[in-house]
Protein backbone atom coordinates (compact mmCIF):
# COMPACT_ATOMS: atom_id res chain seq x y z
CA UNK A 1 0.00 0.00 0.00
CA UNK A 2 2.67 2.34 0.61
CA UNK A 3 4.72 1.13 -2.03
CA UNK A 4 1.76 1.87 -4.26
CA UNK A 5 1.48 5.54 -2.57
CA UNK A 6 4.70 6.34 -3.02
CA UNK A 7 4.33 5.38 -6.96
CA UNK A 8 1.28 7.49 -7.35
CA UNK A 9 2.36 10.42 -5.83
CA UNK A 10 5.81 10.30 -7.80
CA UNK A 11 3.94 10.09 -10.97
CA UNK A 12 2.06 13.04 -9.56
CA UNK A 13 4.66 14.68 -9.07
CA UNK A 14 6.31 14.21 -12.32
CA UNK A 15 3.60 14.89 -14.27
CA UNK A 16 2.20 18.02 -12.71
CA UNK A 17 5.80 19.41 -12.97
CA UNK A 18 6.52 18.71 -16.39
CA UNK A 19 2.83 18.76 -17.84
CA UNK A 20 1.77 22.27 -17.26
CA UNK A 21 4.42 24.06 -19.25
CA UNK A 22 3.70 22.43 -21.93
CA UNK A 23 0.10 22.74 -21.78
CA UNK A 24 -0.75 26.15 -20.38
CA UNK A 25 0.62 29.23 -22.18
CA UNK A 26 2.47 31.40 -20.33
CA UNK A 27 1.25 34.97 -21.81
CA UNK A 28 -2.30 33.89 -20.27
CA UNK A 29 -2.17 35.44 -16.87
CA UNK A 30 -4.54 32.47 -15.66
CA UNK A 31 -2.82 29.77 -17.27
CA UNK A 32 0.38 31.27 -15.89
CA UNK A 33 -0.92 31.04 -12.43
CA UNK A 34 -2.03 27.38 -12.83
CA UNK A 35 1.45 26.50 -13.62
CA UNK A 36 2.63 28.33 -10.70
CA UNK A 37 0.37 26.01 -8.49
CA UNK A 38 0.85 22.61 -10.46
CA UNK A 39 4.59 23.47 -9.57
CA UNK A 40 3.74 23.86 -6.12
CA UNK A 41 1.98 21.03 -5.91
CA UNK A 42 4.48 19.14 -7.87
CA UNK A 43 6.68 19.61 -5.28
CA UNK A 44 4.24 18.84 -2.49
CA UNK A 45 3.92 15.26 -4.17
CA UNK A 46 7.61 14.64 -4.29
CA UNK A 47 8.15 15.82 -0.83
CA UNK A 48 5.34 13.46 0.30
CA UNK A 49 6.90 11.16 -1.31
CA UNK A 50 10.48 11.22 -0.55
CA UNK A 51 9.58 11.15 3.00
CA UNK A 52 7.35 7.97 2.69
CA UNK A 53 10.01 6.38 0.64
CA UNK A 54 12.55 7.06 3.31
CA UNK A 55 10.34 5.87 6.17
CA UNK A 56 9.41 2.55 4.02
CA UNK A 57 13.51 2.47 3.49
CA UNK A 58 13.80 2.63 7.39
CA UNK A 59 11.02 -0.20 7.82
CA UNK A 60 12.83 -2.76 5.17
CA UNK A 61 16.13 -1.84 6.90
CA UNK A 62 14.93 -2.44 10.45
CA UNK A 63 13.28 -5.81 9.17
CA UNK A 64 16.45 -6.85 7.89
CA UNK A 65 18.02 -6.10 11.30
CA UNK A 66 15.19 -8.43 13.03
CA UNK A 67 15.88 -11.36 10.54
CA UNK A 68 19.30 -10.76 11.54
CA UNK A 69 19.16 -10.67 14.68
CA UNK A 70 16.78 -13.58 14.88
CA UNK A 71 19.65 -15.61 12.91
CA UNK A 72 22.41 -14.66 14.89
CA UNK A 73 20.05 -15.95 17.75
CA UNK A 74 19.68 -19.04 16.14
CA UNK A 75 23.39 -19.52 15.38
CA UNK A 76 24.10 -18.94 19.17
CA UNK A 77 21.19 -21.39 20.31
CA UNK A 78 22.63 -23.70 18.12
CA UNK A 79 26.56 -22.42 19.36
CA UNK A 80 25.60 -22.68 23.08
CA UNK A 81 23.26 -26.38 22.60
CA UNK A 82 26.74 -27.88 21.03
CA UNK A 83 29.11 -26.46 23.67
CA UNK A 84 26.83 -27.80 26.32
CA UNK A 85 27.56 -31.55 24.66
CA UNK A 86 31.00 -31.02 24.55
CA UNK A 87 30.74 -29.97 28.12
CA UNK A 88 28.93 -33.03 29.05
CA UNK A 89 31.15 -35.15 27.02
CA UNK A 90 34.14 -33.66 29.19
CA UNK A 91 32.74 -34.52 32.10
CA UNK A 92 31.98 -37.79 30.56
CA UNK A 93 35.49 -38.33 30.08
CA UNK A 94 36.72 -36.95 33.14
CA UNK A 95 34.42 -39.31 35.12
CA UNK A 96 35.94 -42.35 33.34
CA UNK A 97 39.51 -41.03 34.31
CA UNK A 98 38.10 -40.96 37.54
CA UNK A 99 37.20 -44.32 36.88
CA UNK A 100 40.67 -45.18 35.62
CA UNK A 101 42.56 -43.33 38.70
CA UNK A 102 40.18 -46.34 41.08
CA UNK A 103 41.01 -48.76 38.59
CA UNK A 104 44.92 -47.88 39.07
CA UNK A 105 44.11 -47.57 43.15
CA UNK A 106 42.39 -51.47 42.42
CA UNK A 107 45.66 -52.74 40.45
CA UNK A 108 47.60 -50.91 43.56
CA UNK A 109 46.34 -52.93 45.77
CA UNK A 110 46.12 -55.98 44.08
CA UNK A 111 49.99 -55.56 43.34
CA UNK A 112 50.27 -55.27 47.35
CA UNK A 113 48.19 -58.41 47.95
CA UNK A 114 50.71 -60.12 45.56
CA UNK A 115 53.67 -59.27 47.66
CA UNK A 116 52.37 -60.45 50.10
CA UNK A 117 51.81 -63.67 48.20
CA UNK A 118 55.23 -63.84 47.35
CA UNK A 119 56.82 -63.25 50.45
CA UNK A 120 54.50 -65.89 52.03
CA UNK A 121 55.93 -68.06 48.67
CA UNK A 122 59.34 -66.91 50.20
CA UNK A 123 58.80 -67.99 53.33
CA UNK A 124 57.17 -71.51 52.65
CA UNK A 125 60.49 -72.16 50.27
CA UNK A 126 62.50 -71.23 53.20
CA UNK A 127 61.06 -73.08 55.49
CA UNK A 128 61.25 -76.53 52.95
CA UNK A 129 65.18 -75.46 52.80
CA UNK A 130 64.90 -76.04 56.68
CA UNK A 131 63.09 -79.18 56.27
CA UNK A 132 65.43 -80.32 53.67
CA UNK A 133 68.03 -79.01 55.80
CA UNK A 134 66.85 -81.23 58.52
CA UNK A 135 66.38 -84.16 56.75
CA UNK A 136 69.93 -84.19 55.08
CA UNK A 137 71.45 -83.93 58.81
CA UNK A 138 69.32 -86.50 60.00
CA UNK A 139 70.54 -88.84 57.31
CA UNK A 140 73.98 -87.78 57.64
CA UNK A 141 73.43 -88.73 61.82
CA UNK A 142 72.48 -92.50 60.04
CA UNK A 143 75.59 -92.00 58.07
CA UNK A 144 74.56 -91.41 54.80
CA UNK A 145 76.64 -90.22 51.99
CA UNK A 146 76.17 -87.55 49.37
CA UNK A 147 75.08 -89.81 46.99
CA UNK A 148 72.75 -91.77 49.13
CA UNK A 149 71.14 -88.38 50.58
CA UNK A 150 70.78 -87.23 46.96
CA UNK A 151 68.93 -90.65 46.01
CA UNK A 152 67.10 -90.63 49.11
CA UNK A 153 65.63 -86.62 49.07
CA UNK A 154 65.54 -85.66 45.48
CA UNK A 155 65.42 -89.60 43.63
CA UNK A 156 67.84 -89.26 41.11
CA UNK A 157 70.60 -91.55 41.15
CA UNK A 158 74.21 -90.31 40.88
CA UNK A 159 75.64 -89.97 37.21
CA UNK A 160 76.20 -86.87 34.56
CA UNK A 161 72.49 -86.18 34.32
CA UNK A 162 71.14 -82.86 34.48
CA UNK A 163 68.52 -84.33 37.33
CA UNK A 164 71.37 -85.08 38.82
CA UNK A 165 73.71 -81.69 38.56
CA UNK A 166 70.64 -79.29 39.98
CA UNK A 167 70.22 -82.22 42.85
CA UNK A 168 74.25 -82.26 43.71
CA UNK A 169 73.95 -78.02 43.41
CA UNK A 170 70.55 -78.00 45.84
CA UNK A 171 72.50 -80.17 48.13
CA UNK A 172 75.56 -78.01 48.25
CA UNK A 173 73.87 -74.84 48.80
CA UNK A 174 71.74 -76.43 51.68
CA UNK A 175 74.52 -78.08 52.82
CA UNK A 176 77.11 -75.24 52.42
CA UNK A 177 74.36 -72.41 54.15
CA UNK A 178 75.06 -74.37 57.21
CA UNK B 1 14.21 -0.20 -5.02
CA UNK B 2 12.68 1.56 -2.10
CA UNK B 3 15.70 3.55 -1.81
CA UNK B 4 15.97 4.56 -5.75
CA UNK B 5 12.63 6.28 -5.63
CA UNK B 6 13.86 8.06 -2.95
CA UNK B 7 16.51 9.16 -5.06
CA UNK B 8 14.91 9.75 -8.00
CA UNK B 9 12.53 12.34 -5.83
CA UNK B 10 15.28 14.10 -4.41
CA UNK B 11 16.34 14.89 -7.92
CA UNK B 12 12.26 15.53 -8.60
CA UNK B 13 12.49 17.86 -6.06
CA UNK B 14 15.70 20.01 -7.06
CA UNK B 15 14.33 20.11 -10.47
CA UNK B 16 10.90 21.38 -9.82
CA UNK B 17 12.09 23.98 -6.73
CA UNK B 18 14.43 25.26 -10.09
CA UNK B 19 11.27 25.54 -11.84
CA UNK B 20 9.32 26.83 -9.89
CA UNK B 21 12.17 29.73 -9.61
CA UNK B 22 12.27 29.99 -13.04
CA UNK B 23 8.80 30.82 -12.86
CA UNK B 24 8.61 33.35 -10.30
CA UNK B 25 11.92 34.84 -12.72
CA UNK B 26 8.86 35.19 -15.24
CA UNK B 27 6.62 37.24 -13.27
CA UNK B 28 8.87 40.31 -12.66
CA UNK B 29 11.73 42.07 -13.82
CA UNK B 30 13.13 42.56 -9.95
CA UNK B 31 12.49 38.39 -9.38
CA UNK B 32 14.62 37.30 -12.26
CA UNK B 33 17.19 39.38 -10.73
CA UNK B 34 16.69 37.87 -7.39
CA UNK B 35 16.43 33.95 -9.16
CA UNK B 36 19.59 34.98 -10.77
CA UNK B 37 21.13 35.92 -7.49
CA UNK B 38 19.81 32.65 -5.79
CA UNK B 39 21.60 30.60 -8.76
CA UNK B 40 24.59 32.49 -8.42
CA UNK B 41 25.10 31.87 -4.76
CA UNK B 42 24.03 28.35 -5.70
CA UNK B 43 26.85 27.92 -8.06
CA UNK B 44 29.46 29.15 -5.37
CA UNK B 45 27.87 26.89 -2.27
CA UNK B 46 28.29 24.06 -5.58
CA UNK B 47 32.12 24.93 -6.03
CA UNK B 48 32.89 25.68 -2.68
CA UNK B 49 31.72 22.32 -1.74
CA UNK B 50 33.24 20.56 -4.21
CA UNK B 51 36.67 22.36 -3.36
CA UNK B 52 35.90 21.88 0.47
CA UNK B 53 34.81 18.16 -0.13
CA UNK B 54 37.12 16.78 2.70
CA UNK B 55 36.13 19.11 5.46
CA UNK B 56 31.97 18.79 4.52
CA UNK B 57 33.04 14.95 4.32
CA UNK B 58 33.72 15.27 8.30
CA UNK B 59 31.17 17.58 9.31
CA UNK B 60 28.46 15.89 7.35
CA UNK B 61 29.43 12.59 8.57
CA UNK B 62 28.95 10.67 5.19
CA UNK B 63 30.93 9.17 2.20
CA UNK B 64 33.44 11.37 -0.33
CA UNK B 65 30.70 9.71 -3.13
CA UNK B 66 27.68 10.09 -1.52
CA UNK B 67 28.79 14.07 -1.48
CA UNK B 68 30.09 14.29 -4.68
CA UNK B 69 27.32 12.34 -6.25
CA UNK B 70 24.42 14.89 -3.95
CA UNK B 71 26.24 17.81 -5.76
CA UNK B 72 26.09 16.48 -9.19
CA UNK B 73 22.76 15.33 -8.44
CA UNK B 74 21.74 18.79 -7.48
CA UNK B 75 23.32 20.27 -10.10
CA UNK B 76 21.77 18.36 -12.89
CA UNK B 77 18.33 18.68 -11.54
CA UNK B 78 18.60 22.11 -11.26
CA UNK B 79 19.84 22.69 -14.96
CA UNK B 80 17.29 20.29 -15.63
CA UNK B 81 14.89 22.59 -13.75
CA UNK B 82 15.75 25.39 -15.86
CA UNK B 83 15.89 23.97 -19.10
CA UNK B 84 12.55 22.60 -19.11
CA UNK B 85 11.25 25.89 -17.79
CA UNK B 86 13.28 27.52 -21.21
CA UNK B 87 11.60 25.05 -23.17
CA UNK B 88 7.89 25.51 -22.46
CA UNK B 89 5.65 27.21 -25.20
Amino acid sequence: MSLLKVSVLSVSGLTLWLAPPFIFSRKIPLHNFMQGIALVSGFACCFEARRDALKLSKAEEFEALKEAAINADVVDEIAVSSYVSEQERRTEAELLLATDANRELLERALALSSEEEERENVRLAKNADAELRERILQLQARGYGKAKIILELWGVNKGGSAKYKAAEAEYKRLVGEE
Amino acid sequence: MIKAIALGNNFLLTAIASSFLCWLASLHFSLLHFVQALFALKLVISISAWILDDALVAILKISLMQLRFRLVASTIGALVGVGVMLCRS
